[in-house]
């Protein structure tokens, strides 16, 4: 069980849900069990298992009867009563309003010392969970475990045609969100 | 508040210049917004011909947005780097409680014996 709190937390920043992500480190657990032979030694056990708990997260998104959906593009936006947050950033005629590098030099380079990019990576979780479920769902399973478009699109419920407009405005939020806490290198 | 409004503005001769360029641009398709939105889409997808001889013009000429393509792949690779780090424990402190963890290895246990 020691890698257990391990797939607990990568399950639970993915499905933001206790009980689910339990249930989910079960599965994998279960699943490793069984296929115990195949591990060959050649990655760590805990890559290994993080590995098939990718496949058990993508698995829980699939089956969640989500009902693939245009309207999804709408429903990703609830929250923003209509608006997308982009607009503040552009003329009308299509022109920053906006200095558009301002606060993103952390994206030019890692920070060396710890303590600086524990804080950047915390910036970076608090900034993904802004984001509305369908839209961090279907950009987690895209840009982190590197499905592609239209695998992603069908394991969030949303059309593939959907996606690559809720794909980029997933990123606009982030580099946004990103941007307004400014966070120096 | 807006989402941006306390960003400061561009510079003022990116305000000159686009007061004066802003509408041929627009009717080009070669306006900021549009290459900030073909910087995201083609991280997803080949950008077609057009598109993409629209987005070199334009990052050719535009000082603004020609670190738009470094700052998406900057942004991908942190985004990337703090997911993969995100189950490790010194990042967060959530961990599994007891009691399901005696549930799961109860489970393991009775799948072993079948």
């Amino acid at each position: 069980m020691q890698h257990a709190d391990a797939l607990y937390r990568f399950a639970l920043s993915r499905v933001k849900d206790h009980h689910t992500a339990e249930d989910l480190v079960q599965d994998c657990l279960s699943a490793a069990w069984q296929r115990l032979e195949s591990f060959d030694g050649r990655s760590s056990l805990s890559t290994w298992l993080i590995g098939i708990m990718k496949f058990k997260v993508i698995d829980h998104f699939r089956k969640s009867k989500r009902t693939p959906t245009d309207q999804a593009v709408h429903a990703a936006d609830e929250d923003d009563a209509g608006q997308d947050p982009v607009d503040s950033l552009f003329t009308s005629k299509g022109a920053w309003k906006v200095d558009p590098s301002h606060g993103l030099e952390m994206l030019a380079s890692t920070p060396d010392d710890s303590a600086h990019r524990n804080e950047l990576m915390a910036w970076v979780r608090a900034c993904m969970d802004k984001l509305p479920e369908r839209l961090r769902t279907l950009f987690t399973l895209r840009e982190v475990d590197g499905l592609d478009v239209p695998s992603a699109a069908s394991a969030a419920g949303v059309t593939a045609g959907s996606a690559a407009v809720l794909l980029t405005r997933s990123r606009q939020r982030l580099r946004l969100c990103l941007q307004e806490n400014g966070i120096q290198p | 508040m807006k989402p941006g409004q306390h960003l400061p503005p561009p510079p003022l001769t990116y305000r000159v210049k686009q007061a004066i360029m802003c509408p041929i641009l627009k009717a080009l398709g070669l306006c900021c917004r549009s290459a900030f939105n073909l910087c995201s889409e083609k991280m997803d997808r080949e950008l077609t011909k057009r598109e993409s001889l629209r987005l070199r013009v334009h990052l050719s000429m535009c000082g603004l947005c020609s670190s738009l393509p470094a700052q998406f792949e900057g942004m991908r690779k942190l985004i990337k780097t703090t997911c993969e780090h995100e189950h490790e424990g010194d990042c967060c402190s959530e961990s599994l409680s007891e009691e399901a963890k005696e549930r799961i290895a109860r489970h393991l246990k009775s799948r072993s014996k079948e």
